[in-house]
């Protein structure tokens, strides 16, 4: 493809130069999940409480992260926190951003897996005298995984993507590395068709392997 | 407030771009998807594997890598589409793989009964399709189509980092003006908030519309 | 009766053409190597009613279907009227399947009508779309079909508004609009408590009295006594015994009917 009559490099040369952008992606995925995962659970606990006062703001800041787009988000916190007082560099505010949009969209995920687990379970964990934190923990969270992986894993392929977002804060992730190098080589379509194979090779077996769970799952759960 | 008011305004004027990514998006998905849905339940494995295919790359790819590969890449073939043209392609092509997915969703629903059904009462399968299969499947599309659409609205902001004049870009402009990014961006997120209420409530309306007019259980 | 006797002793001979509305002539289905019918040959006189009974599994609502080929046959035959349904090839032709069927009628067991359409209008459709009569021509047919399975009031109501035998009964309706020569019912009122059920039977009854060919595959065993001519028993893809229906669920010679007729009738 491509390249026709250009002197171009050879591809693995193309790919050895990506790889470091690749490596920052998953780099950026991994802390956008480290803040985004414990956020949706704590955004899921504050939907299912029965106090107005704790599950109507939850909900508010649910709608809000799921209505604003993602690279908005991104610029909310890159160009407007310091206004703020509070300044975060790039790469964190990238992960930060995403996080939030990530944990309000995986939030409805969590609170539907914790309220399949059945009642019953929770009153014996009340009826066995155990702390509630611990009843949550350790009794509901664990039944309520096989539930939730999948749809979670679906999550973070998306919002692996949507790491490429930072190349507009120019976090040098596989997005912007594709794309600086694009304007000094000029292989514009090359650059571009290697990064969108990166990102293909890393989503697409991911999904084929959550959308297995999911059949796995749904018979069990009907057998 | 009257700095709140004019950041509004000057934001809103990206309104317009925005609707038109997004609608523009939508409709052009919507048509590509329909081949597709047809050969992801192929009765040949040859077509269903392709359509599978391009759905899962379709997928794969991030929305911004698309949008740059059209925007960009093209001109390494001296293919050069205005940054509201990439984008609306763009956004159709990708939108088309969850399309797609969202009309074989509604297919599925529709029991297995109704087209033997169909079969038995000796039903050519145009008439099949367009009288007993397609208005059952709407049922069930609509509500997922709509959701899609309110989630491409919001998508549709990648298409300013090409250089499309839409809601995102204004205000990206204006926070580099103002200094005041902090508002700039809240005031551009409500717009995109607001924005997709009234289309969510035309969406229930809808669905709810046909679930009536096709009295079937939803 | 002496027509089943008959059926079970002598081989389908060219003279049976005319006597045999519907035929299957050495049919096996197969699902996965595993035979669900075996080898089965069955003939229905004109004007007959044959019912089939058997227990779940026995291969007797996969019968039932291959004789409009909702089922493919594996192999062997299908006949109407002594004409084979697949000419030649194997594989039926859209245009032979849509005639077969506007030949051989078919009810569910779940009904299947059209749930977004009215009584009427699921009537109507297949009149209109496959037999290309006027839209006021197919309205009057289906309000007359409607009259005779006693629903006229029910004409524009959804399937959702209706009870199961109502539903049950529209479907027969709708059956008949294509002026079908034979009826295949499969387990029309299986998913009916029995006194919904009942009016379902009423109005097969009365067709059945009108002359129409009917195979139907039932547990209803006052039915298959009272209206049917022929009964079937099937076990595990085959044909265990057949004849006249008091003898074979009075005085049953198969041990596997036996059997099947003790844990029926609940001793």
């Amino acid at each position: 493809m491509g390249g026709a009559g250009m002197n171009t490099d050879s591809w693995s040369d193309l790919l050895a130069d990506l790889l470091p952008g690749l490596a920052l992606s998953l780099q950026l995925t991994a802390a956008m999940l480290a803040m985004g995962l414990p956020l949706g659970l704590l955004m899921a606990v504050g939907l299912s409480q029965k106090r107005k006062y704790v599950s109507v703001p939850t909900l508010a800041l649910v709608e809000i992260g799921r209505g604003i787009p993602a690279l908005v988000l991104l610029y909310m916190i890159y160009f407007g926190l310091p206004q703020a007082g509070m300044s975060l560099d790039a790469f964190l505010s990238a992960a930060v951003g995403l996080a939030i949009s990530f944990a309000s969209y995986t939030s409805e995920v969590f609170r539907a897996g914790l309220a399949a687990v059945p009642h019953g379970q929770r009153e014996a964990g009340h009826a066995l005298g155990l702390p509630r934190t611990v009843i949550f923990l350790r009794v509901l969270l664990p039944q309520a995984l096989k539930i939730i992986v999948p749809p979670l894993l679906g999550w973070a392929i998306i919002y692996f993507q949507a790491t490429s977002l930072a190349f507009a804060l120019a976090v040098p992730e596989l997005m912007s590395r594709a794309y600086v190098l694009a304007t000094t080589n000029f292989q514009y379509l090359n650059m571009l068709a290697l990064a969108a194979g990166l990102y293909a090779a890393i989503s697409i077996p991911l999904s084929l392997l959550s959308e297995h769970m999911n059949r796995r799952g749904s018979r069990t759960a009907t057998s | 407030m009257t700095g709140i008011l004019a950041s509004f305004s000057a934001i809103i004027a990206g309104l317009g771009t925005t609707l038109l990514l997004a609608v523009g998006g939508f409709v052009l998905g919507a048509v590509i998807a329909l081949p597709l849905a047809w050969a992801r339940v192929s009765s040949f494995p040859a077509l269903r594997f392709l359509a599978g295919g391009y759905i899962e790359i379709v997928r794969g790819i991030p929305p911004i890598v698309w949008l740059f590969v059209l925007y960009f890449g093209l001109t390494q073939f001296n293919l050069q589409l205005t940054s509201l043209g990439a984008a609306v392609l763009g956004l159709g092509v990708i939108s088309s793989g969850y399309i797609a997915e969202i009309y074989r969703a509604g297919l599925s629903s529709v029991p297995g009964g109704q087209r033997e059904a169909a079969q038995a009462l000796s039903l050519p399968l145009t008439s099949s399709f367009v009288h007993v299969t397609a208005p059952q499947a709407l049922v069930a599309v609509i509500p997922l189509a709509v959701a899609y659409f309110i989630g491409l609205l919001k998508d549709s902001a990648v298409a300013s980092v090409i250089g499309a004049q839409d809601i995102t870009a204004m205000a990206l402009a204006l926070s580099k003006r103002s200094l005041d990014g902090l508002t700039v961006f809240a005031i551009a997120g409500a717009v995109y908030l607001i924005i997709s209420f009234p289309v969510a409530m035309f969406g229930r309306w809808l669905g709810q519309k046909a679930a009536s007019r096709w009295a079937v259980r939803v | 009766m002496n027509v089943a006797m008959q059926q079970s002793t002598s081989p389908p001979t060219a003279a049976a053409e005319s006597r045999y509305a519907a035929e299957a002539q050495n049919v096996t289905v197969e699902f996965h190597g595993h035979k669900a019918v075996d080898n089965v040959s069955l003939g229905i006189a004109k004007g007959e009613v044959c019912a089939i009974i058997g227990p779940s599994g026995s291969g007797k609502s996969t019968l039932l279907r291959t004789f409009n080929h909702l089922q493919e046959p594996t192999s062997g035959q299908i006949l109407i009227n002594g004409r084979p349904t697949v000419p030649g090839s194997r594989k039926p032709k859209p245009a032979d399947l849509m005639q077969l069927r506007r030949t051989v009628g078919m009810c569910f067991q779940s009904f299947n009508l059209f749930p977004h359409l009215t009584a009427l209008e699921n009537i109507m459709l297949a009149q209109t779309k496959a037999l290309g009569r006027s839209k006021d021509e197919a309205r009057e047919r289906g309000r007359h079909l409607l009259e005779r399975v006693g629903l006229e009031a029910k004409a524009n109501a959804r399937p959702s508004q209706c009870s199961g035998g109502q539903q049950q009964r529209i479907a027969i309706a709708r059956a008949l609009a294509l002026d079908p020569e034979i009826m295949l019912f499969d387990e029309p009122t299986s998913a009916l408590d029995p006194e919904l059920g009942a009016e379902v039977l009423a109005v097969m009854r009365e067709l059945a009295d009108s002359g129409m060919t009917m195979l139907v595959v039932t547990h209803e065993m006052n039915f298959a006594e009272d209206v049917a001519e022929h009964l079937v028993f099937m076990a595990d893809g085959v044909i265990v015994e057949q004849g006249d229906p008091s003898s074979v669920l009075r005085s049953p010679q198969q041990e596997r009917t036996q059997k099947f007729l003790r844990a029926v009738n609940g001793r």
